[in-house]
């Protein structure tokens, strides 16, 4: 069951009930109970591995809480992170090393040796690993104790609406939070479902219709206005990733909610980021934190001596990680270097373009539109890379691209431009409801951001609040495809 | 529970039955302006109501629909009914026959069936077509049946929910209605399609997504098929299997490709001159139909013009093919 889906609404309401039915000292046995009765929706397997994990790091978190000497304990963790993150990388680049083994057995001679061609990555495996290392590392950092309470910890891990998609929360934040297990506060309770139905929405009536004109844009990219395809391409993908992902966020959050845990918030409008660094500050931001505080900040430290030259360096080597974390795939690699390269560039001339923006005010008032405008576009191109199935591929889609912005900017000739458009696939009532539900969407996105329209609008009366919610179901129902789409994050 | 949440939990339980109102508000006043599969529906009215009891059935998908001219095979038999459906493969056909057919229809003496070749792995499950079945069908599949994906039999239930994307169409006053057929001379399951002055552009079946897309019959869908002849050998009924032809553009489109070669090769392994007979019309009884283009409304279905001449010859070659033992389902 995908988390967008009504028999996952339908397990959550039912879950959430009995929860709150619940004395509260059972509750944290009943959250565990049910967060591995999802797992086993899924596999028996990834439950299982799950539980493993589990259990080797409640034990070595135990281990180095008794250890002799800040030495052991350094070794226990580096062995224990090198065990998690192997593990990591097995499932994550195990087309290659099949690959590299078949090649291998074959050339020593042990043709009857055969790997699995291909083994499915365990549902939200790099999630709960990147929780496990950071707990791990907190504790030898003496920022927390280790918990001894294996219930609480086993909770940490596997909670299942993080479990999925993430956000990748701290046990510093979460730990407290299921050790101290209250009543759900009402408010809270009701904005669980709120972002619930927000989140239905981002998946079912964006990401999923922007995902079929994706398919269908992809049929008319050998017509004669194929670059035309291609451009819409590029720009439907950057959405439909946003959307869907920050969709998996939202529902997860809700979940969380309903069970009276507060997650870390994972996206902040990102693409309103006036720059590349700030854009990384707004997107899967548990991520960007993570690696900024386990790689990039401690490489930084050391490489310090080095200036600029260091920066760049933790940079690219922080970015890479970025990529290599959705897949060991080639262009993952190309996409962590270039976002890691336009960062450094970014970084690098910061300074010299804040005084050239001050020198020019009327530049400087256009700045703050034209920025993210353009961060926007660096995004579009780099997120190619994430879609396309190989190098060529991506440079194609980048190629037309290209062609068809430089169109749009220098012939100025926005009807014909336009009338091409409308010749690869894209109906305009389909356009007009994308436009609709983008809208719709950013509405909603700046609401959340905004605390004193978020303010009006909860004191407004119950039935204006009812109306958009059923607004929101109407869309749903009317615009959506009831196609049990995994989340695009789900891969990762 | 608190008595805070229990509010919450009350609220959240009103506001979920409103939408049973809206809903049927939704459904009185949208339904009938989206209903637009009125072939379907008296397809399906047969099933369910038979006016006809046709003994001489054809199943198959959009092509069956609009070629086979019951009409004219009547000639053979009075009693033929074209029970053919937009995307109905083999494992629609065998869906259908065993869940519905068998159950509602008196046994037929003979079944056409035309296999789309190129398409064989077709999607089409009956859990699409709850729209048209009684409460009592709707319920037992719903409830007993696990083949039958529960959200398919609910979101197709309700014309105004299935064609839910067509409702804005229909309130500007606009045709929602398949207009490539001709509905006003539709009978007995047959439409036929618009005569078109020029072809269209071939319906491309490779598309050039950077994933390569290749024609390849699943493993599942030549299941399916080999599931649909045993089902029909078991129930004893003749069955001829067609397939309909194409409009041959190059000389090339003699040769069969390797996943319609597939498909020949199950269905030539089956013939048995008893019950399961096969009638190629690509390639082992081309006719000038396959390239006179005047008589095409694409380069896969024949226009009405067209679907008529090729009934003519399907009549003919039916009445030779079938053995003495089964001719009593031809009027003499």
């Amino acid at each position: 069951m995908t988390i967008a889906s009504i028999q996952f609404f339908l397990f959550v309401l039912v879950a959430t009930y009995i929860y709150h039915s619940l004395a509260l000292k059972h509750r944290a046995k009943y959250l565990l109970f049910i967060s591995y009765l999802f797992y086993l929706s899924w596999d028996i397997k990834y439950a299982a591995l799950m539980s493993l994990v589990t259990i080797f790091v409640y034990f070595t978190a135990l281990k180095i809480k008794t250890a002799q000497s800040d030495k052991d304990n350094g070794k226990l963790v580096k062995l224990a992170v090198g065990i998690l993150v192997l593990l990591l990388a097995f499932y994550k680049s195990y087309h290659f090393i099949q690959g590299s083994l078949s090649q291998l057995s074959h050339l020593v001679g042990l043709n009857f040796l055969s790997f699995p061609s291909k083994i499915i990555l365990p549902l939200g495996l790099s999630y709960y690993i990147f929780k496990s290392i950071n707990y791990l590392v907190d504790i030898y950092l003496n920022k927390i104790d280790p918990e001894t309470n294996f219930i609480n910890l086993a909770n940490y891990i596997s909670f299942f609406p993080q479990s999925v998609c993430g956000p990748i929360q701290k046990a510093q934040d979460f730990l407290p939070q299921i050790k101290n297990l209250s009543e759900v506060s009402p408010d809270l309770l009701v904005s669980g479902f709120r972002l619930i139905l927000f989140g239905a929405f981002k998946k079912l009536v964006v990401a999923d219709r922007l995902f079929e004109e994706i398919d269908t844009l992809f049929v008319y990219t050998n017509s004669a206005n194929g670059a035309h395809a291609y451009w819409l391409i590029a720009y439907f993908y950057t959405i439909q990733l946003y959307a869907d992902f920050s969709a998996a966020t939202d529902i997860s959050i809700g979940v969380a909610r309903l069970f009276g845990i507060q997650s870390p918030k994972n996206f902040n409008n990102p693409f309103y980021a006036p720059n590349i660094q700030e854009f990384w500050r707004r997107w899967h931001m548990t991520l960007t934190s993570w690696l900024s505080a386990y790689v990039f900040t401690p490489l930084w430290l050391r490489l310090r001596y080095f200036g600029k030259f260091g920066l760049c360096f933790a940079i690219l080597t922080n970015m890479l990680l970025i990529g290599m974390w959705h897949g060991t795939h080639l262009q993952f690699l190309y996409f962590g270097l270039i976002q890691g390269a336009l960062i450094c560039v970014s970084t690098l001339t910061l300074e010299f373009r804040n005084k050239f923006f001050n020198r020019h005010k009327t530049l400087n008032a256009l700045r703050k539109y034209i920025g993210p405008l353009i961060t926007f576009h660096m995004v579009v191109v780099s997120f190619v890379f994430i879609q396309a199935s190989s190098l060529p591929a991506a440079l194609l889609i980048i190629k037309n691209f290209l062609i068809c912005l430089r169109s749009l900017l220098l012939d100025l000739n926005l009807y014909e431009f336009i009338a091409k458009i409308f010749k690869v696939g894209l109906y305009k009532s389909h356009l007009a409801r994308i436009f609709i539900s983008l809208v719709l969407m950013e509405t909603v996105h700046l609401a959340q951001s905004n605390l004193a329209l978020k303010q009006k609008y909860l004191s407004a009366p119950l039935f204006l609040r009812w109306a958009a919610y059923y607004f929101l179901i109407i869309f749903i129902v009317f615009l959506s495809n009831f196609i049990d789409r995994p989340f695009v994050y789900n891969l990762f | 529970m608190h008595n805070d949440i229990k509010l919450i939990y009350k609220k959240l339980a009103a506001f979920l039955l409103l939408i049973a109102p809206m809903f049927m508000i939704g459904h009185y006043f949208l339904s009938p302006i989206v209903d637009t599969d009125f072939p379907y529906r008296s397809k399906f009215n047969e099933v369910f109501n038979a006016q006809e009891n046709a003994e001489v059935v054809i199943f198959g998908a959009c092509s069956g629909l609009a070629t086979i001219n019951p009409k004219i095979l009547e000639a053979l038999n009075p009693k033929v009914y074209n029970f053919s459906l937009h995307g109905a493969g083999p494992f629609y056909i065998v869906q259908w026959y065993t869940k519905i057919f068998k159950n509602y229809y008196k046994k037929p003496k003979l079944i056409i069936i035309s296999i789309e070749m190129i398409e064989v792995n077709q999607p089409r499950n009956i859990g699409y077509d709850s729209e048209y079945f009684p409460i009592s069908l709707f319920l037992k599949l719903l409830l007993f049946d696990r083949e039958i994906p529960f959200k398919y039999l609910l979101y197709n239930k309700y014309p105004f929910i299935k064609n839910r994307f067509l409702i804005l169409r229909a309130l500007l006053s606009k045709t929602i209605i398949d207009e490539s057929f001709q509905w006003d001379r539709y009978y007995k399951g047959y439409a036929p399609l618009i005569a078109k002055e020029k072809l269209g552009e071939m319906q491309t079946i490779v598309s050039n997504k950077n994933k390569s897309m290749e024609i390849k019959n699943s493993p599942e869908a030549v299941a399916d098929l080999k599931r649909m002849i045993q089902l029909f050998k078991d129930e004893n009924i003749p069955v001829v299997y067609l397939t309909l032809p194409y409009y041959y553009t190059h000389k090339s489109s003699y040769l069969p490709h390797p996943a319609i070669q597939e498909i020949r090769d199950v269905l030539k392994q089956e013939v048995d001159g008893k019950n399961v007979f096969y009638l190629d019309y690509n390639n082992d009884h081309p006719s000038n139909l396959n390239y006179d283009e005047s008589f095409w409304y694409n380069q896969t279905h024949l226009n009405e013009n067209g679907s008529n001449i090729f009934t003519q010859k399907l009549k003919n070659d039916l009445f030779h093919l079938i053995p003495p033992a089964h001719k009593n389902i031809f009027v003499e």
